[in-house]
């Protein structure tokens, strides 16, 4: 009793199937990716929440590091996953994720206890373009609704090479 | 059968199958809500929630999808009955009959046996909150709780 959910690159548009974050150096903030999400439900889909998950030839590694860049407790070790969802305000510039501020209602960064897990979920925030409630995604082909997200590499990293990991979506559904 | 059955005071019941329900033929919601004494959930052909008793129901479920993917995976299967000062509660077996009704009790009380048996005693400022009963579909697990609201 499911509803198909697309990602797109535009509001209705056809959907994506691939984001590439490209790659940098120690100390780089990669390229922003803006993101759509719509379903096919007659009804809103709630409780929607971001998390990450393993994915990879080295699943639980690759996942434990991204975590740990947006745990860091000094400077040079924070980057990470990170997501902003003003986008009624432009995503501006201060809802990314800092070390000194790594969360807020329309921002974070996923870490330990925010977008680890499904437990501890990120909540879809109104200002994505949610016209009820925070997480709760209206029903229709092209609702408006959608997000930046970018990987900011710590400046301590000192090991070359890829780190995959898989994002997710958890919402609850009435048909 | 997937999916779930409404039973009312009068009339036939309802039928809600998934594949109803993806082609839209189907709405817990937009079908019938009035006069419900029962309603059943069906996972893999196999009844695994029933909640018995004339009230106020809600079913949802829960979906997990990758980013960038389309079809998510269904991970909990949901029942809720508003509770009211009436309801009284019956021990349900969870690996065969999970008839539940519910009753109130001074204390709340919870404890699972070898059998894998529910008891569940509910405190009395519990009226008007919703019993919540959620099938894990991977774990093949059911659990149940209070809540404020309808999920």
């Amino acid at each position: 009793m499911s509803v198909t959910i697309t990602w797109s690159e535009t509001n209705g548009g056809d959907a994506i199937t691939e984001v590439d974050h490209s790659s940098g150096s120690a100390g780089a903030t990669l390229s922003e990716s803006t993101i759509y999400i719509r379903h096919n439900g007659d009804n809103q889909i709630s409780q929607c929440k971001f998390y990450l998950a393993e994915s990879g030839s080295n699943p639980t590694t690759d996942l434990n590091e991204i975590l740990s860049w947006g745990d860091a407790v000094v400077s040079t070790d924070f980057g990470g996953f990170q997501i902003n969802m003003n986008a009624s305000g432009g995503f501006p510039v201060s809802d990314w994720s800092t070390y000194d501020d790594k969360s807020g209602t329309n921002y974070n960064v996923f870490r330990t206890g925010a977008g680890d897990n499904s437990t501890n979920g990120i909540l879809l925030a109104q200002a994505m373009g949610l016209t009820g409630s925070p997480g709760v995604i209206q029903a229709g082909d092209s609702p408006d609704v959608r997000f930046k997200c970018r990987i900011q590499i710590p400046s301590s990293v000192m090991s070359a090479g890829d780190r995959q990991f898989d994002s997710k979506l958890r919402f609850t559904f009435t048909s | 059968m997937n999916g779930w059955i409404k039973y009312f005071a009068f009339g036939e019941p309802e039928y809600g199958q998934d594949k109803d329900i993806l082609r839209k033929k189907a709405s817990w919601s937009k079908g019938r809500l009035e006069n419900m004494i029962g309603a059943e959930v069906y996972h893999n052909n196999f009844r695994v929630i029933k909640i018995s008793g004339p009230g106020q129901y809600h079913q949802s479920d829960d979906f997990e999808i990758s980013m960038l993917k389309s079809i998510p995976v269904h991970k909990v299967r949901r029942l809720q009955k508003k509770i009211k000062e009436q309801d009284v509660f019956i021990v349900g077996d969870i690996t065969e009959n999970k008839t539940i009704s519910l009753f109130t009790a001074p204390e709340d009380i919870i404890f699972s046996d070898k059998n894998y048996s529910i008891f569940c005693g509910l405190p009395k400022n519990a009226f008007n909150e919703w019993l919540t009963v959620e099938y894990d579909i991977k774990h093949n697990e059911v659990s149940m709780f209070l809540s404020k609201d309808k999920i």
